[in-house]
């Protein structure tokens, strides 16, 4: 077991070295950008052309170098396998003269850019992405306007492609134009996105869902939410919702649309199945409905079975007459109560005859 | 003191009106904040046909303006602060705008026989009822109605074009001032 943890440290330990090493070893050197599929010559620092060097890559030799390039190194349409770290040296002193960290990539192509509104009136966010990787680093800048106005852009503590932006004023005709633009060593793009207001409100899920059973009633499921807790103003913006269900067994959905109510009663579910359900909601004039809610699984209220005893009866069973053999349901009780009373009644009924008799004579 | 046989009732009356304190407080009208709901959600729901309609037999891209149009410049914090004497007030006064405006592209476009603006009386209809509602309301909350507007239309003599355009721009204004309209009302039926 020592042994193990032992080695375990080791490894850990040289990787750490490894690396240190590596960091180190790039301290010092610069980065060279160059595109997919291009021809790349990297040159030894400020050696002259009659220059001999040995070109190392991540320590080891390059192969394939064809010795009249000097001090220069040439790479034919190169890919993200030539991706690392060159170091060239002096011959015959082997003296490390230049250190250069290969990256290719590609530029960026125009940024696809797409807003939502899901805090309608307050604002909204925008997010954007590359339609294809660059390899290398990419930075965005974003720019957003309404009408004639520069607005102000916030960027998102957590997405890195994404930025808020506050509604300057609702119920505009003017648009709103978003640029984003995505820069990195090897060239930039922009994408841009022009939209009304009413056509980017989309509402987050409603969220708490709930469905219970209502006792009683093996058809019936009552389905409550709340509206989505990031829609700021849902008096003046009210909701209208969408629910959808359907049994587990089944993949048919049955639907139902309610204006500005947050709970609905299934009627028609089938007794003893499970059903999955789930809610969106949309602003009731404007924009797009939300994703589905988290599906909720609910079962409608089933009769629990009847508790039948079966009895066999003996000789000794009729001799135990004792009260912990009687049935523990109620109604049973109700009956043996019912039965003593009118045995009871019975008996003073005769007694009260027999009086009655006895004065007469 | 005698109380003559006119005089019992009215006595009568004021000493339950003092007891009951119903004369005690000043009469206050309350607007019927749902009839100009509903008025405001017809006009929108005939202000989206009319743009959609309007849409399919002239689309036209881009953004169309047209100056004498009434600004609509709200605010989510205006949206929660709405009062109801400025909010009835510029509704009034807009609606009238829009109404002239109608008038005019309405009264423009039967110059230009091919020009078809499709539901544009439907609209003006609902636009004068929700018009006439809310100037009662407004008289009845003692309040004087704002001032028909003269917004500065441009000559009756617009070319066909003119015409299109000004349509596009008056309808997409409208509807989007008609949702306001009606979510302005929904917000001052919580305040009252």
């Amino acid at each position: 077991m020592a042994n193990i943890v032992t080695s375990a440290c080791c490894v850990v330990l040289a990787a750490v070295v490894v690396v240190y090493a590596q960091r180190r070893s790039q301290q010092g050197a610069r980065i060279q950008y160059e595109k997919i599929g291009s021809d790349v010559t990297m040159q030894c620092g400020t050696l002259g052309s009659e220059a001999s060097v040995t070109w190392k890559v991540n320590g080891t030799d390059v192969e394939n170098r064809r010795e009249d390039d000097g001090p220069r190194l040439a790479l034919k349409q190169v890919d993200l396998s030539v991706n690392g770290l060159y170091s060239c040296f002096q011959n015959p002193t082997g003296e490390l003269k230049d250190q250069i960290i290969l990256r290719v990539g590609n530029p960026p192509k125009e940024p696809i850019v797409t807003c939502r509104s899901n805090t309608y009136p307050k604002g909204f966010y925008c997010s954007w992405h590359l339609p294809h990787p660059t390899y290398i680093p990419t930075e965005f800048e974003v720019s957003v306007r309404h009408g004639l106005q520069d607005l102000q852009v916030q960027k998102d503590p957590i997405h890195k492609n994404r930025c808020h932006v506050k509604l300057p004023e609702i119920f505009s005709n003017n648009k709103y134009r978003v640029n984003v633009t995505a820069t990195n060593a090897l060239g930039n793009a922009s994408g841009f996105l022009a939209f009304d207001e009413i056509s980017i409100v989309k509402p987050d899920p409603p969220e708490k869902v709930v469905a219970n059973p209502i006792p009683g009633n093996p058809r019936k499921l009552e389905v409550t939410w709340n509206s989505p807790s990031t829609w700021p103003d849902v008096e003046t913006f009210p909701l209208k919702y969408f629910l959808r269900y359907r049994p587990l067994i089944l993949d048919t959905w049955q639907h139902m649309e309610l204006s500005d109510s947050t709970s609905y009663t299934i009627t028609d579910a089938y007794a003893g199945k499970e059903y999955i359900i789930q809610v969106a909601a949309k602003d009731t004039e404007i924009g797009t409905w939300s994703d589905w809610s988290v599906a909720i699984h609910a079962t409608p209220w089933i009769e629990e079975p009847k508790q039948i005893i079966i009895t066999t009866t003996t000789e000794a069973d009729e001799n135990e007459t004792t009260p912990s053999q009687a049935s523990p349901s109620a109604k049973p009780q109700v009956g043996d109560t019912l039965g003593s009373s009118s045995a009871a009644l019975t008996l003073s009924a005769n007694l009260f005859i027999t009086c009655i008799i006895v004065l007469i004579i | 003191m005698r109380l003559s046989l006119g005089q019992a009732p009215l006595a009568l009356l004021s000493v339950f009106a003092s007891l009951t304190g119903v004369t005690s407080a000043p009469f206050r009208f309350h607007p019927d904040f749902d009839v100009l709901v509903n008025h405001a959600q017809a006009l929108l729901k005939e202000s989206k046909q009319a743009l959609h309609l309007l849409k399919k037999v002239s689309s036209l891209e881009g953004e169309h303006k047209l100056e004498s149009l009434p600004v609509l410049a709200a605010s989510a914090t205006d949206m929660s602060n709405i009062q109801v004497k400025a909010t009835l007030s510029k509704l009034l006064s807009d609606l009238r705008a829009y109404e002239k405006h109608i008038e005019w592209v309405k009264a423009t476009s039967e110059k230009h026989h091919h020009v078809q603006l499709p539901k544009m009386h439907a609209v003006l209809s609902r636009l004068q009822n929700f018009a006439g509602s809310l100037e009662h309301q407004i008289v009845k909350l003692g309040l004087v109605p704002p001032k028909s507007p003269s917004p500065a239309l441009p000559p009756l003599n617009s070319n066909t074009w003119s015409v299109i355009q000004a349509s596009h721009a008056i309808l997409q204004n409208l509807r989007l001032f008609s949702d306001w309209a009606v979510r302005a009302l929904l917000a001052l039926t919580g305040k009252v």
